[in-house]
């Protein structure tokens, strides 16, 4: 399966890319085997916003757009593309 | 509680200074204690000193109104971002309390004048500078600086009163009493709702204040390892975007999720945002970071004009404003806009909103305005000189876009872009339904300082597009949080660094005054300051129907996201919640068991049931 993950803000800055296409072997994966993933492909955005399978507090990922999401077993599929940002949507 | 001497008060004064503009007088008047505990500073303590100037009955450009710049307890501490004021008097653009924060130098020299206010009431003869230099007030002629804009008066007044003076100025548009001018100080802005109106229309085109008061601290050596460790968390994680980036960087997420408004909120997303987001201008332009007095975080990211030696700060609210809510795609018009702005001392938002408006009435043949047009960047740049200038079509536009809709008619204010006449800010509020109860319930207006409830949308405890049965609870958590922040006073970029606000909220308050508050007294303090907003404004006349959104946000969808749609009836019900909450009355009255008990009975509230 394969799902699409973008980056911004601060997120943007430390994986150092704007998206990324991620392919798993499975048909379906959960949300922490993501940013675990996506951990071990960007070690500067892991150690800026990842503590073990979770984004730290100060980010927050997005499904699709849609949902806002920050349970690691949260089930992701095939084509899903996951946002993630700062947390403070301030101006 | 007793009152104390307040000589032996910590942390503030216990007076207030009133300038009197007419008379050429100034008194100090006592602030008790027990006030003070009530309603700590900033915006609190600004409201409390309008309530009792009895300032809702005035005309907000009459010489009769009254304007406040409140400090607050943590002015002049070494914790980190607390240096900041608070501008509070009636709007003049929404005829509603209006309470505007700036930051920096201002703060500290005014708190050190000794006195936690100063209220300005009157209206001087001719064109004046306010000089508060410890006590002595005086004012002086501003003749030669009328006419100024904001940093080339800020720059006469450094020449002519040099060593320790600060300066809160008003440009052409303050002068010109455009509805929405802002005080500025040292290159930032009270920007919201026409204070700087209110200041021209006392014809005091800057206030100057300089005092070496100390302020004394109740646990001084606490307070001092208190503060060293709030600088060191200020700069982890949770404030690197403000510090890296800047709040422009929301641009591309607001625009990926469809919440962006853009050509006056008919869409949420815009073709034109890779091209002006700070992203983008980075990689072609110089860009340097600032930092307010006492401040770690430097959130103030500013951008080179393409002659490569003017620099622009830029900020999400401008980019947004005066970028896709007109439709301006090029990166160079949107930061000369703002600099206009700022020059002249406009708001961005509502400038923005104001123009976005008119374009859209123009565009359908309810404006004979040609010229204004989505996209046309030289016409945002004409009528922003012409606005503050209220020249031809600039001396409607100066009124606002409640006000141009009326005039205009044609059903307009339907879409026209804002809540109690003050301009919406960049949050789509059909694709963030918890922050849209935020904006239509605000005491100022539509607003994002006094309502943080997009952060709510931003989470996973609800589903952003859909009011649910928790959005009154959340809407009003989050302006209870900002009203001990705007009150305190710190900067919302802080919030995210405590793990517990109230509690450090509490435990700063104990360092610097000795009070020993708790987590609910300052809950309690919260709900105070939000029902003395709102008693202010049922004194100005304030009725429920005005606690709503633009009716076409309320009846079309989002076009570019049809899962973003709002109901009339489901909102009317969240508001009504939200009132309930707050134990107003259903439609939002405050009874007089409830004004009793937040020690409110001596303000009357007229009207209402």
């Amino acid at each position: 399966m394969n799902l699409r993950v973008e980056f911004y803000g601060i997120p943007r800055s430390r994986a150092g890319v704007s998206d990324v296409v991620l392919t798993f072997e499975t048909p379906e994966t959960t949300f922490g085997e993501v940013v675990s993933e996506i951990a071990n492909q960007f070690p500067q955005f892991a150690f800026s916003c990842v503590l073990g399978d979770r984004l730290l507090p100060s980010f927050s990922a997005n499904i699709n757009g849609d949902r806002f999401v920050n349970d690691p077993a949260m089930v992701v599929h095939h084509g899903d593309t996951i946002l993630l940002l700062s947390s403070d949507a301030g101006g | 509680m007793p009152d104390r001497d307040t000589s032996t008060l910590h942390a503030y004064h216990g007076t207030c200074l009133r300038v009197d503009l007419t008379a050429g007088a100034a008194t100090a008047l006592p602030l008790p204690e027990r006030r003070l505990r009530q309603f700590l500073g900033g915006s609190g303590l600004g409201t409390l000193l309008l309530l009792q100037e009895n300032a809702a009955a005035a005309d907000a450009l009459s010489p009769e109104a009254s304007l406040a710049f409140a400090f607050s307890p943590l002015v002049g501490s070494p914790l980190t971002t607390s240096a900041k004021f608070a501008v509070v008097c009636k709007s003049p653009l929404t005829e509603r309390i209006n309470d505007s924060l700036a930051s920096s130098g201002f703060a500290i020299a005014g708190k050190k004048t000794g006195h936690d206010a100063i209220v300005l009431t009157g209206k001087a003869a001719v064109p004046s500078i306010v000089v508060i230099d410890e006590g002595h007030v005086h004012l002086e002629p501003a003749g030669d600086l009328w006419g100024l804009e904001c940093s080339a008066t800020q720059q006469r007044l450094q020449e002519r009163y040099p060593g320790g003076f600060e300066f809160a100025v008003i440009g052409p548009a303050g002068e010109n009493q455009v509805l929405y001018a802002t005080i500025s100080h040292d290159g930032r802005h009270a920007g919201r709702g026409g204070s700087g109106a209110v200041l021209g229309a006392k014809n005091v085109k800057a206030v100057v204040v300089r005092g070496s008061r100390e302020i004394r601290w109740a646990h001084p050596e606490p307070l001092i390892a208190y503060a060293r460790q709030l600088s060191k968390k200020s700069f982890g994680p949770a404030t690197a975007k403000y510090r890296e980036l800047g709040t422009a960087t929301n641009l591309l997420v607001f625009n990926r999720l469809k919440a962006l408004p853009t050509r006056n909120f008919q869409q949420g997303s815009f073709a034109g945002a890779e091209a002006i987001a700070p992203e983008s201008l980075a990689e072609t332009r110089s860009r340097t970071r600032a930092y307010c007095a006492a401040c770690t975080i430097g959130c103030e990211h500013l951008y080179s004009l393409d002659n490569g030696k003017d620099r622009v700060r830029l900020e999400y609210e401008n980019l947004f404003a005066l970028g896709s809510l007109c439709d301006i795609r090029d990166p160079e018009v949107v930061l000369l806009a703002s600099k206009r702005c700022d020059e002249l001392g406009l708001d961005t938002i509502s400038t923005g909103g104001t123009l976005a408006f008119a374009m859209e009435c123009a565009e359908r043949g309810f404006l004979n305005a040609p010229w204004l047009r989505f996209g046309n960047g030289e016409s945002l740049l004409r009528a922003i000189e012409l606005i503050a200038a209220r020249q031809d079509l600039g001396d409607v536009l100066a009124l606002g876009s409640r006000r141009l809709a009326e005039h205009i008619g044609h059903d307009s204010i339907r879409w026209a872009p804002q809540v109690k006449g003050l301009e919406m800010p960049g949050y789509e509020p059909r694709a963030l339904q918890t922050m849209a109860l935020g904006l239509a319930v605000g005491a100022r207006g539509a607003d994002h300082n006094r309502s943080g409830a997009y952060e709510v949308d931003f989470s996973a405890f609800v589903d952003r597009r859909q009011i649910s049965e928790h959005t009154a609870r959340l809407a009003a958590q989050s302006e209870d949080k900002a009203a001990i922040m705007d009150s305190l006073i710190l900067c919302k970029f802080l919030r995210g660094v405590f793990e517990d606000f109230y509690e450090d909220a509490a435990e700063m308050l104990h360092l610097v005054s000795g009070w020993d508050v708790a987590s609910t007294e300052l809950q309690q303090i919260a709900a105070r300051i939000v029902t003395a907003k709102k008693l202010f404004n049922i004194q100005a006349g304030w009725s429920p129907e005005e606690d709503t959104l633009p009716a076409r946000m309320l009846s079309e969808p989002l076009p570019d996201d049809p899962h973003a749609q709002l109901g009339p009836a489901e909102f009317k019900d969240a508001v009504s919640a939200y009132n309930l909450w707050r134990n107003w009355t259903e439609e939002g009255w405050i009874c007089a068991e409830l004004r009793a008990q937040l020690d409110l009975d001596a303000f009357p509230a007229a009207g209402g049931p």
